[in-house]
């Protein structure tokens, strides 16, 4: 496919998908079907290894297809993790029909489930889980802030529910919700631009101080009184909405209740290594938050203690947030066993050498993290199945790590507790979304959540990176996947605009400095007619130089973000060149994030044109609102994947767009207090 | 006869016996000039893990106590691989093979285990005569009667009517000879 016709915007061109399958002749047919496609294929033959590489570069994928029986690792304990730690849309697929089988697909929180043989009329068609999935992410958080109510009834349960419901209710309620939002037509919500929501907030990204705060306040109400908004207030965290509360507890729920599950019965095999801020905090925090409280479900802890009793190696992963809440714990005398902490259903880490290459680098980067490399995490994603990971050596880590851990947890938690009053929430960016497909370069690098647009240091330094940086509660949970040690990388090193990080994997770290990228994903289609995608990005953008970004569309993506909030005349820049956009955001033009961009992006000096965009703009989208169109490098990229330097995953800009260019940049980066994640969104063209 | 009409008529045979699914055709399609060997990669790899497989299969079932679970696990995988390369007919006798398991019925499984294994055998036979004409020249693409628009491999020749010309154009194939109705596109393949 030309490059050009990719530009063009075919929007689900160069979308990045992870497809993991034990059956090597799987594998090659389906990575030739996804070529075909268009789509940028990478295929792991192993789960654990499909877990370590998602967590190193969260951005790096848009879309994940999995297997549902693979020796090393159950396909549904996959999905979940992935669902959780990075929130990508996950596919499933087997030669089995069966329709409990695929229920339990659905209830783990399976976008599809794909029959064997897969067709490629089948394939085709996955780009419209991501989106999807971005889409009604956009609007969670767009409604979480401002409105209350209104966006609430679908995507995240009302926090009352929370306190109340059972997991399983509020599982299924979730779960049904979630299916129903996908099924709904997400596209029309689209192309309607976002009526009731009034501003994109970008995603907020859990990272692990995040959700060590969030835990400390669930373990302090006690999971059973722990409603949103109160656990809200005991983290008073600046620019975290009640809804992102709201729905990060209904995911500890699941998660909890997930755990429980699986201990009562078959113990996992593989310990998600509790980094992704999701995985891991659930389940390391579940265990504090429940030892805390004290109701840590008799059967679950059970199941978990002997889980980790009997699986050293597993168990020993804890996420790095499960040891360090463990330690805690455990401090406080909840747990002896270090063990016990650890093991909480999320993924061990196997102490075993970091795979994580973000681990290590988190903490460095982190500026609390105590050096996590103790940590397991590395196997983060190995810990899956003892028998996968050299547990045996994990044992010995694990020991070392609870050591580690409480050292660290120590010290982490007076670091983070410093560092916690991150913006987070705001910055939170949508990272999942960023990876995006590479839109032709691969941009997708703005995936960080937290874009923090590297070229603003106003907002890098207002913001902490990702705040996933910020010291991991003592849990060194490495694997995070959430801010994967790639967020935190990156975001300690925001200032830069994190490049291109194409190698499609990268992008999740390109992103993170540079900007928030947009919304997950689907900022980096090209699409240029990508309707709601890409504008996402493109609030950040304004920011963005011209210069900067024409350049490369990864670059520029990174540097769009860097944007936000400081140029305004980037804008002018970014947008003049955009002009091209049309509406949504950048679909059109290369860069144009078009995304949902509203129609008459005119940029003017980029904060302005995209005026329309702002209301008009797609903010129903994210992304045009604010941006309108990214002035992508000109390349179709705006996919809106944050990399291009447009648009910004709209989730961002969206709101942000309302005021001339300027104000966008000010409100996404110039605030410095990312609050609203859809400055940062905009990774991607604009 | 030439290779492209060999190979023509073989994949038309394993159509009409069953040996083969509309599965396999995707496949064919899948051939592109980006892709030239995909077809022969994938059933290459089907045919060194299939007999993995069963090789698997039968020391499982060779043990006093079986471990269905595990004997399912494989059976559902060769299932997979069979389905996903369009063998119909070991796809078929997996499913029954999994009746079994589910049955805990060693005996059933061994039977079904031999079924397998003789399907499987046959398939991989014709599977390799295949591969050796690919080399010769054969293409994929060529044997399903409804495969025959489409330019194939190298050849772009996406009318059929054109092809005998184009054949004849490269020099080196038997001509006009070659082709047969049936068989519009593969000869795109000689070139090769």
């Amino acid at each position: 496919m030309a490059v050009a016709e990719a530009r063009g915007g075919e929007f689900p061109v160069g979308m990045k998908v992870l497809v993991v399958d034990d059956d090597p002749t799987c594998l090659l047919v389906l990575k030739r079907m996804l070529l075909d496609c268009r789509y940028d294929v990478t295929t792991c033959p192993q789960a654990t290894r499909a877990l370590t590489m998602l967590r190193e570069n969260r951005r790096g994928f848009d879309v994940i297809i999995s297997d549902v029986h693979m020796p090393d690792m159950d396909g549904f304990r996959l999905l979940e993790l992935v669902g959780l730690e990075m929130d990508l849309p996950v596919i499933m697929m087997s030669a089995d029909s069966r329709t409990d089988i695929v229920m339990k697909g659905i209830k783990h929180g399976a976008c599809d489930y794909l029959i064997k043989p897969v067709r490629m009329e089948e394939l085709k068609n996955i780009w419209q889980h991501v989106v999807r999935k971005k889409f009604n992410e956009n609007k969670d958080h767009e409604h979480s802030g401002s409105l209350d109510d209104t966006d609430r009834n679908r995507p995240t349960n009302n926090d009352n529910e929370y306190a109340s419901s059972a997991n399983d209710g509020g599982d299924g309620s979730w779960k049904s919700q979630k299916k129903k939002r996908e099924k709904e037509d997400d596209e029309t919500d689209l192309e309607n631009g976002d009526p009731s929501s009034t501003s994109k907030k970008p995603r907020v990204v859990w990272s692990v101080e995040l959700h060590q705060q969030f835990v400390n306040a669930v373990n302090h109400l006690g999971i059973d009184k722990a409603v949103p908004k109160k656990i809200l207030e005991l983290m008073n965290v600046p620019g975290l909405t009640r809804e992102n509360v709201a729905s990060h507890l209904q995911k500890f729920r699941l998660y909890l209740k997930r755990i429980a599950q699986h201990h009562a019965g078959i113990p996992h095999p593989f310990v998600a290594p509790a980094s992704s801020a999701k995985v891991a905090p659930l389940g390391g925090l579940e265990f504090q938050a429940l030892a805390a409280s004290g109701q840590i479900p008799p059967q679950a802890l059970a199941a978990l203690q002997d889980e980790l009793l009997g699986r050293p190696t597993s168990s020993l992963a804890l996420p790095g947030r499960d040891q360090s809440s463990l330690r805690l714990a455990a401090i406080k005398g909840n747990k002896p066993h270090g063990e016990r902490e650890i093991a909480f259903g999320q993924p061990i880490y196997k102490c075993q050498n970091n795979t994580y290459g973000a681990f290590p680098q988190s903490s460095p980067a982190v500026g609390g993290l105590p050096s996590f490399a103790a940590w397991p995490n590395n196997k983060l994603g190995m810990t899956d199945s003892p028998s996968t990971l050299g547990n045996v050596g994990n044992s010995q880590n694990s020991n070392m790590l609870l050591h580690e851990l409480q050292q660290q947890t120590d010290t982490l938690l007076s670091g983070t507790l410093h560092n916690i009053d991150v913006k987070p929430s705001g910055v939170v960016m949508p990272s999942q979304s960023l990876n995006a497909f590479p839109a032709s370069e691969g941009i997708s690098p703005n995936q960080n959540p937290l874009i923090i647009p590297s070229q603003s240091p106003s907002f890098l330094a207002s913001i902490p990176p990702s705040m996933k940086h910020e010291p991991l509660l003592g849990s060194p949970s490495p694997s995070t996947s959430l801010l994967g040690g790639l967020d935190m990388v990156n975001q300690a090193s925001t200032s830069q605009p994190l490049i291109s990080s194409h190698g499609a994997n990268l992008p999740g770290l390109m992103n993170r400095s540079s900007n928030a990228m947009p919304s997950p994903g689907i900022s980096n289609f090209q699409s240029g007619n990508i309707p709601y995608v890409v504008n996402q990005n493109a609030i950040g953008v304004s920011s963005r130089p011209p210069g900067v970004l024409k350049t490369e569309s990864t670059d520029s993506l990174c540097r769009s973000y860097g944007y936000i909030g400081g140029n305004t005349s980037v804008d002018s820049g970014l947008l003049s060149s955009q002009s091209k956009n049309p509406q949504y955001g950048l679909l059109q033009s290369q860069n144009d994030v078009s995304g949902s961009w509203s129609p008459s992006q005119d940029f003017d000096s980029f904060g302005n044109s995209l005026g329309q965009g702002h209301p008009g703009s797609t903010s129903s989208n994210f992304q045009s609102s604010a941006l309108g169109k990214l002035p992508d490098q000109g390349r179709g990229r705006n996919y809106g994947f944050v990399g291009k330097g447009t648009c910004i995953p709209s989730r961002f800009a969206v709101d942000e767009v309302e005021s001339p260019t300027n104000n966008f940049s000010h409100s996404i980066g110039n605030s410095g207090d990312i609050v609203n994640p859809d400055i940062f969104g905009f990774s991607g063209q604009m | 006869m030439s290779a492209a009409n060999q190979l023509a008529a073989l994949i038309a045979n394993m159509f009409a016996t069953g040996l083969l699914d509309d599965q396999f055709q995707q496949l064919q399609m899948l051939q592109d000039p980006s892709a030239p060997n995909f077809v022969s990669e994938v059933v290459t790899l089907f045919c060194h893990d299939g007999e993995r497989i069963i090789g698997e299969l039968a020391k499982l079932l060779d043990k006093p106590t079986v471990d269905f679970d595990r004997v399912d696990a494989f059976v559902h995988q060769l299932k997979g691989s069979s389905a996903s390369v369009g063998a119909l007919k070991v796809k078929n006798t997996c499913i029954q093979f999994r009746e079994f398991c589910q049955q805990k019925s060693k005996d059933g499984c061994l039977k079904t285990l031999e079924t397998v294994r003789i399907n499987f055998y046959e398939l991989r036979g014709k599977f390799q005569t295949m591969l050796q004409i690919f080399q010769v020249g054969g293409d994929v693409r060529g044997g399903h009667p409804q495969l025959a628009m489409g330019p194939v491999g190298d050849a772009g020749a996406s009318d059929p009517r054109l092809f005998p010309q184009e054949v004849i154009q490269s020099g080196g194939i038997d001509g006009a000879a070659c082709w047969d109705d049936a068989y519009s596109t593969p000869l795109s393949e000689w070139r090769n």
